[in-house]
């Protein structure tokens, strides 16, 4: 996502989810952002078979 | 009155023995606490009053003959996001301050109560515990005991800061992703992040549900041993918290790593550190007769699917006071926790897929070993204030990657303790001794075995 297309995207997102960010805090939350994709893009290179389901918390 | 003894194992034989009071002896540290705390700032909350009612009550049952506890009188505290019946749990915000005070005591409270321990405060801490640092946006930093300039560490940086200092020989903390190995390292001290679900997390505030643990911090490993033999046990009311019984370890430190299959861990654990970093695991490694290596496969993305876990799991926890009041967090928490909000929630599944596949392969590098050793922090505490580093030729945030080489471990919830490297004339540093889950007893026979050959708790030059 290029830097227009992201802050669109944190802005409708934040609106969506019902988050104020105050202007001066986007810079810094799209520098957070753009580190929480670069681990996803990390793991997003790993491929899972389907038998790896989400590692449970909670158990009966 | 005689002197204090060192240590709480010590204290606790001399309080039993008659040498001295449990009142004697919280006066002494409530006025070691007073004397050091306004330039250490590891204290938020200071239950002098409640402190010595403690005391006076272990006086009493000795008095009257009653068996007393293991801790008999040894003073500790808490980070401050435990629950302290009576004080307001600030788990390190502001935001907290307008809570009501607590009705009860944590569990871990509670059963350091019953073993005959005496509660002298809570301590600060990296707000809700999203920090490595201990630095604090609304009361100022914990601060290095070995040079005030420098980070203790964090989140738990109060409680790394106190036992650094010699404050007190306990505190517990919690570790997400390193928030107890972090300050153990940097204020160089033991600390012990047991396996995910041994201890109860009843009465703390969480973080991040799905890799929140609790442990002790403590200046040598028989104090570390007792405390976690104090304060294991089942809980219903931890949902995490497994139904196995206690497995004191305390009678088992002096068997030392005899017979152990020790491994350096290899790959990511030999990238990215200072030369500092990678010398204190040289010298475990020597001391322990270890020249083999293990690799621990995709450490590297397990890293950043436990980065990506906290970041989705910490702001769903968080959401309705982002909602209401962000204006009152840390900026650093507030804006982390805002990307964290807005995350697509198939980043989220994905890192907890990985983390099923990367615990089968952690297992299986565990049944050719017992034990491995890597670097607790990337290096010795930065200044603090210091917002970015260099590390392996990469400029990053100190913040959230501090903790580099703790989280791909708390991730799949391995036991590990945290042992002190110290070289005269520089800030100390610790190593990582890693075991397979539920066998905390291995890591912390071989930190007695390294504490019995040298590696200690050095004094602060501060206090």
């Amino acid at each position: 996502m290029n830097d227009q297309d992201l802050e669109t995207y944190i802005q409708l997102a934040a609106a969506q989810q019902g988050l104020d960010i105050d202007p001066a805090w986007r810079e810094s939350v799209i520098a957070y952002y753009r580190l929480s994709a670069r681990m996803a893009a990390v793991l997003e290179e790993h491929p899972l078979p389907p038998v790896e389901e989400p590692a449970p918390v909670f158990s009966a | 009155m005689s002197a204090v003894p060192q240590g709480a194992a010590r204290l606790a034989a001399a309080i039993r023995g008659g040498e001295l009071s449990a009142v004697e002896a919280i006066n002494h540290t409530l006025a070691r606490i007073e004397r050091l705390n306004p330039d250490l700032n590891a204290f938020t909350e200071i239950t002098a009053e409640r402190a010595q009612e403690e005391a006076a009550a272990v006086d009493r049952a000795i008095a009257h003959g009653e068996i007393v506890g293991p801790l008999a009188g040894v003073p500790y505290a808490v980070k401050n996001l435990f629950d302290i019946e009576g004080v307001t749990t600030l788990a390190g915000s502001r935001i907290n301050r307008d809570d009501p005070p607590a009705a009860a005591d944590a569990t871990l409270i509670e059963r350091l109560k019953h073993a005959g321990a005496v509660l002298c405060g809570a301590l600060n801490m990296g707000e809700y515990a999203y920090d490595f640092t201990g630095e604090n946006a609304h009361v100022g930093p914990s601060r290095n005991p070995h040079d005030l300039a420098h980070m203790s560490g964090g989140s738990s940086g109060g409680s790394g800061t106190a036992v650094g200092a010699g404050m007190l020989p306990l505190a517990l903390g919690s570790d997400t992703n390193g928030s107890i190995r972090v300050p153990a390292s940097l204020c160089g001290i033991f600390g012990l992040k047991p396996t995910f679900g041994r201890l109860s997390r009843a009465g703390s505030f969480a973080f991040c549900p799905s890799l929140d643990h609790v442990g002790p911090l403590a200046r040598n490993v028989a104090d570390l041993a007792a405390a976690y033999d104090a304060i294991q046990g089942p809980d219903t009311r931890d949902p995490v918290c497994q139904t196995r019984l206690p497995e004191p370890v305390s009678e088992l430190l002096d068997r030392g790593a005899h017979g152990l299959r020790i491994a350096v861990a290899g790959g990511y654990f030999r990238q990215q550190g200072t030369q500092q970093a990678f010398e204190a695991v040289e010298r475990v490694a020597r001391a322990l007769g270890v020249q083999n290596e293990a690799e621990l496969p995709e450490a590297g993305r397990a890293r950043a699917a436990a980065y990506l876990i906290t970041n989705a799991e910490s702001s769903n926890l968080h959401l309705e006071r982002l909602r209401e009041r962000a204006a009152d967090y840390d900026p650093d928490v507030r804006d982390r926790m805002l990307a964290g909000a807005l995350l697509p929630a198939t980043w989220n599944l994905q890192a907890q897929r990985f983390r099923r596949w990367y615990q089968s392969e952690v297992m299986r590098v565990f049944r050719r070993h017992d034990l491995l050793i890597a670097p607790a922090t990337p290096m010795p505490a930065p200044p603090i204030g210091q917002r970015s580093m260099t590390l392996g030729g990469q400029e990053m945030l100190v913040r959230p990657h501090l903790g580099l080489y703790t989280q791909p471990i708390s991730f799949v919830g391995l036991p590990v303790v945290v042992v002190p490297v110290h070289t005269p004339g520089s800030l100390p540093i610790g190593v990582q001794l890693i075991a397979a889950p539920w066998r905390e007893d291995l890591a912390l026979r071989v930190a007695a075995q390294l504490e019995a050959d040298g590696f200690g708790a050095p004094s602060a030059e501060f206090a």
